[in-house]
Parts: structure tokens; sequence; C-alpha cells
């Protein structure tokens, strides 16, 4: 089997799929982190800009995809929305509909990167922006998520936790993760360990690491089961996830047994389906926001700014945030949680 | 003597001379309704260049559709010819890249015909039911086409013109679609292959009573199904210039509905490739009109699904007017 030389690379993009349904997305490894910037109303007046979006029907997909029409609405923009549906065939025609509509640049959230070429060479030859998933030859900047400084920033909190209340003991660091996302894996639950070590000490979370390949609610649920009959007796357990229902999966096997007081947990999203959890439950120290709900403040503004001729920093990250009880509100509408 | 059933069936597959609704008079309808609807509303509608984005859209589900209707005129399905276009993609990228073109073409193509062969040996040497023979081909098709590539893409090098070449500016997968098209009209139309499948499809037993070799025709059109399938996972990956595992997901029901739609029965007996082409021209058109007027795209899923229904239901009832009248 012949795959090409940029296969590591690829390897993370083919997994964009599975990582999408987790909440995670794949991007190059140098940082330049970027603030959002609310759409000028009246920017984007008299342009048209194109949107390939992910796909709709994936929670994440479908809030990048509505914060790009907001923010293209309030600049006043022109917008062609195409969902390209998870497809490089429907991304591919998406492009072709853009060059017929004369779009004057677009934003590109194709999940099969190795489509990208093809799909450059049948769009117009207009500024485009990537979002998570390079589209080379022709992306012109790269906007979306920095997995290994995601990790770190929940890691972290853990970490300053950890070292107020039990002075950096622990008995146990769980790392639930998902080996089929490849280098995002290894990028967001390294940052974990990074962030923890800052605080706590290099090396120390090496010697009680047991990595369990569980990303989702329904195996953490059941692995988790296994790995607390492993730890009886022991009370402080850190837990960290690739996304935030292995969080959920691991209380709920925690709390089978009665033990969901000796978990301390950090997941990633802070997705709606965790805020009522993360606020309420104690034991749940953080977890890293991505904002897909935002992406549209930075793809928008910049791709804006490409068309009128203005430089654009290549990179374009997410400043991630390690949301907990205490700031929870101030980052989202978060319902009343009963 | 008079007609056999499997005639009469044939007849009106054909068009018939008896009463004044056409079986495709519905979906031409819809079809002419549509294009006029998209027409005043997009003004990019009518540009050839969309024209040429619609054939082409339609062209790599096209080509599966031919021996798709084949197999439902003679009662059968192939619900593998996805998961076997996107490992006909893995395969075709990966050898195109260490052999070269003509390999990866021709081991592509045998892929198809030895998973043809395959689908053929279980559906009508062992027994199994089609949809079940081709529903279990679709998972495993699937798992192979993820091996293939350890659950990636593969990029292909330096053979684009399958998807991309414009011979007299007309894109080339619109030019092999077109050809099967034709081909597969006069099959159908003029031999005794063609009409064997209706009688199949109308009643295996008579059919086999009268001396049709039903197991052979079978065996043949299920190898034409996954030929066709591997040739439409070629031209995608050189559209792409890519294999891409998941490329074709969702190929199977979108011929199935254009076969359907077209006014093939589910049941075998009645279909033509003729109605099959309006079909796909008439999902292509609406999946097309829908993104240049920038419907949300839950709404266009919403819109294909009635649309079916919607069909469907016409074509029953214009068959109800016709028995009535007979």
């Amino acid at each position: 089997m012949k795959i090409t030389s940029k296969k590591v690379l690829l390897g993370a993009v083919a997994a964009i799929a599975t990582a999408t349904m987790l909440g995670t997305t794949v991007m190059p490894a140098t940082a330049a982190d970027v603030d959002f910037r609310k759409a000028q109303p009246g920017y984007g007046k008299g342009i048209t800009i194109g949107y390939i979006g992910l796909d709709d029907a994936i929670g994440f997909g479908k809030d990048v995809g509505d914060s790009v029409r907001r923010e293209a609405k309030k600049a006043g923009a022109t917008l062609i929305y195409c969902d390209g549906k998870l497809s490089a065939a429907t991304a591919l025609a998406c492009a072709k509909t853009f060059k017929l509509k004369k779009v004057q640049g677009y934003l590109n959230f194709n999940a099969v990167s190795d489509a990208a070429a093809a799909i450059c060479k049948a769009g117009p030859n207009v500024p485009v922006i990537s979002i998570d998933i390079e589209q080379d030859p022709c992306q012109s900047a790269f906007m979306g998520a920095n997995n290994s400084k995601a990790g770190f920033v929940s890691g972290e909190a853990l970490g300053k936790f950890f070292k107020t209340k039990f002075n950096c003991e622990f008995d146990a660091f769980i790392s639930l993760e998902d080996y089929g996302v490849g280098l995002v894996n290894e990028a967001r639950m390294g940052g974990y360990r990074a962030g923890f070590e800052s605080v706590c000490g290099a090396g120390v979370v090496a010697p009680k690491l047991k990595k369990l390949d569980a990303g989702r609610l329904d195996l953490a649920l059941d692995k988790m089961k296994d790995a607390l009959t492993t730890l009886p007796g022991k009370d402080k357990i850190i837990v960290v996830a690739i996304n935030d229902e292995g969080i959920q999966g691991a209380f709920s096997a925690a709390k089978a047994v009665g033990r969901e007081k000796q978990l301390y947990a950090a997941g990633q999203g802070a997705s709606a389906s965790a805020w009522c959890d993360i606020k309420t439950n104690p034991n749940w120290i953080g977890s890293t926001a991505y904002y897909p709900e935002r992406y549209g403040e930075i793809g928008v503004p910049y791709l804006l700014d490409l068309i009128k001729g203005k430089k654009v920093p290549f990179q374009l990250k997410i400043k991630h945030v390690a949301i907990n009880a205490a700031n929870i509100d101030k980052n989202f509408k978060v319902p009343a949680c009963g | 003597m008079s007609k056999s059933t499997t005639e009469v069936k044939a007849d009106e597959a054909k068009g018939s001379k008896s009463f004044s609704i056409p079986q495709t008079a519905p979906l031409i309808i819809f079809l002419l309704a549509m294009v006029l609807f998209f027409s005043i509303t997009s003004e990019y509608f009518l540009d050839i260049e969309n024209f040429k984005n619609i054939l082409v859209a339609l062209a790599v589900t096209g080509i599966v559709c031919v021996p798709g209707t084949f197999l439902m005129i003679a009662g059968h399905v192939d619900l593998s010819v996805g998961s076997a276009a996107a490992v006909s993609g893995m395969i075709l990228a990966q050898t195109v890249n260490s052999k070269g073109i003509a390999t990866g073409l021709a081991v592509c193509l045998v892929f198809g015909l030895v998973l043809g062969v395959i689908n053929g040996f279980f559906v009508t040497i062992v027994g199994v039911n089609s949809l079940i023979t081709t529903l279990g081909g679709l998972a495993t098709l699937y798992g192979v086409a993820l091996l293939a590539g350890n659950g990636q893409t593969v990029m292909m090098f330096g053979f684009e013109w399958l998807g991309t070449a414009q011979p007299l500016s007309i894109p080339l997968p619109i030019i092999i679609f077109a050809g099967l098209a034709i081909i597969g009209i006069v099959t159908l139309r003029r031999t005794s292959y063609g009409r064997s499948l209706y009688a199949i499809g109308a009643n295996a037993n008579a059919a086999r009573v009268v001396g049709i070799r039903s197991n052979r025709i079978l065996f043949i059109t299920f190898v034409l199904s996954s030929v066709s399938a591997a040739l439409a996972g070629a031209v995608l990956a050189s559209q792409l210039s890519a294999g891409d595992p998941n490329a074709a997901k969702g190929l199977e029901l979108e011929v199935v509905t254009a076969i359907v739609l077209g006014g093939a029965s589910l049941a075998g007996g009645r279909g033509t490739l003729l109605g099959t082409v309006l079909g796909l021209v008439v999902i292509q058109v609406l999946n097309n009109g829908l993104i240049l007027l920038d419907v949300p795209s839950f709404w266009q899923r919403i819109a294909q699904g009635i649309l079916l229904i919607a069909a469907v239901s016409f074509d029953q009832i214009r068959q109800k007017i016709v028995s009535q009248k007979g």
C-alpha cells in the first residue's frame, strides 16, 4: 500500500469524520491564537463568499455553519452555503457552484483533505480559509482548534486544583482516549499530561498513568468500571478524556459503585450536553471549550480581509479556555440545571 | 397465442400504445416544473456550466444505475455497489501510484468482476436472497475499503483525466454514462437477454418453464453490476484525485431511488432505463437547484424524500387509472 509523503498529516485528516463526531479537530502544530472578531456591519457589503460545510448533521459542523451564516449576515456579505456532508464529491460540487456563482472567497471545511487539490482546481481562484483540515494547495489561511493547547489548559486546571487541595498527591491518572483519531488523540491527551505536570512537576503522571481506549460514553462506562475495580480504596483518581462524553461515562460508572466522589475529572468540548454536569458536579474540574458556535467570528472577518487585499496571518487558531463551574455562565448561556 | 404476462410487462415498459398516460409522464412534468422554477429563481441555473455540473454529478450514480435497472427489472437489487465503488477507488489509487494507470484500471475492473462472480454465486448457486447477499457485501466491503487504506484516504497522482477530461467540451464521465445508457437501452429493448430480464422479474418460475436460463442471466447481471460499481469508483477517485473509503457512501440508495423514481418496480418485471435516466436527472436537478437557492441541507434531505414518495405515488395513481380503463 502506498500512502503519500504527507502520511502523518493525512492520518489525522482521514480521521476527521470520527474526530468531528467527538467534537475534535485536526490542524497543523504551530500555533498562533487569535481573538474572536464580531463582524462589522457593512464590512462585507457587495461581497459574495462561500462556505463548504463539514456536515450539518453533525453538531459540531452545524454550530460552525450557523456561526458562519450569522457573521456573514452581520457583515452584509452574500453567503453561498454548501453542506459538504462529509463527502469529497459533494464538496467538489460545492466548489463548482462557487465558481458558477462567482464567489470572491470561501471557507472550506471539507472533510477529505486528500481531495483538496481537486476541489481547489474545480473552484474559483480566490482566497480560501480552511477550517480545521488542511486544504492544500489553495488555502490562504488556516483556522481551527489547537489540540495540544486544548488538552494543556484543562490539564493545568486539574494541576492547580490538586496542588491547592491535595498538594499534588493523587492515586491514578486515567486517560480515556480514542486511538481512532490518531494525532488528535496524541495532541490532546499529551496536552493534559503536560498541563498537569506544568503545575505538579515533570514526570509525576507516567508512574500512575492508565490509558484506556474509551472515547465514547458507552465505552467509558464499561472500561471505567473495570479500572475502578483495580483501584480499591483509592479516592484521588484523576480522569481525563478526549471528550466530555468520556467523562460522563466515567462518572456514571463510578456512581454505579458509589465512588463518584473519588473521581476528579476534566473533559474536552464544553458542549451544551455537559454544561449542567460542569456547573453542578464539584468533581468535574474543567472542560476545554472549542467554541464551534463562534468559528464564524474568525472565518468570516478574516476572509473578508483577504478579499479586500489585507494581510492575514496564516495560522488563525482558537483561544481555548478551561470551563468550570465558576466561569461557565460567563462563557455560555446555561439553562437552569435541575 | 395470447400475450404472456412477460410480453405485456415488456410492452408496458416500452411505453404502452393502449393508454394516453405514459409511465414517465409524471416525472417529465415534475422535471419541467422544476426546470422552470429554478430558471426563474436562480440566475445561474440555465448556465451551461451548471448543466455540466448536473450531468457530471449524476454520471457516477448513473454508471451504476444501468445494470442496477437490469437487476431491478429482474426482481433483484445490489446494495453492495457503494462499498464496491469505495474499495475500487482505494485499489485504483494505490495501484496507480505504484504500478501505473493501465494496471490500476485493470486491477480495479478485475476486482469488480471477481466481486460480481461472488455475488452471482451466492444468489444463483447458493440461493441466498440478493438483498441479504449484497447487504452483507455492503458491510464487508466497507470494512475492506477501510482496511485498504488503514482507515485513511490515499492520494492518487497523474490520473485525473478519467474524471475531469472534456473531449469536445463534454466531460468524460458524462460520455461514459451516456454510452453505457445507450447500450443499456438497446440491450433491454432489442436483445433476448433484455427480454429475459423482464420475464424473470415478472414471473421467475414461468421464465424457467419457457426455457429462460434465469440463473445464468442473473449471474451475468450481478457481474455487470459489480463491474459498473468498480468503474464508477474509478471515475469518482479520478475526480477527487484520491481514494476515499467513505467516497461512495449511500450510493446504493441513490441508485435504488433513481431506478424506482424512474418507474421500475421493486417486485421486478417493470422498468426502463430511460425512466431511470429521467429519475437521475430529476434527483440531480433538485439537488442542484436547492443548492443554488441556498436551501439549508436539512430541507434538501426532506425535499428528496418527499420527491421519492410523491413520484412513486403518482406512478401508482397512473397505474390505477390505466387498469381501470383496461
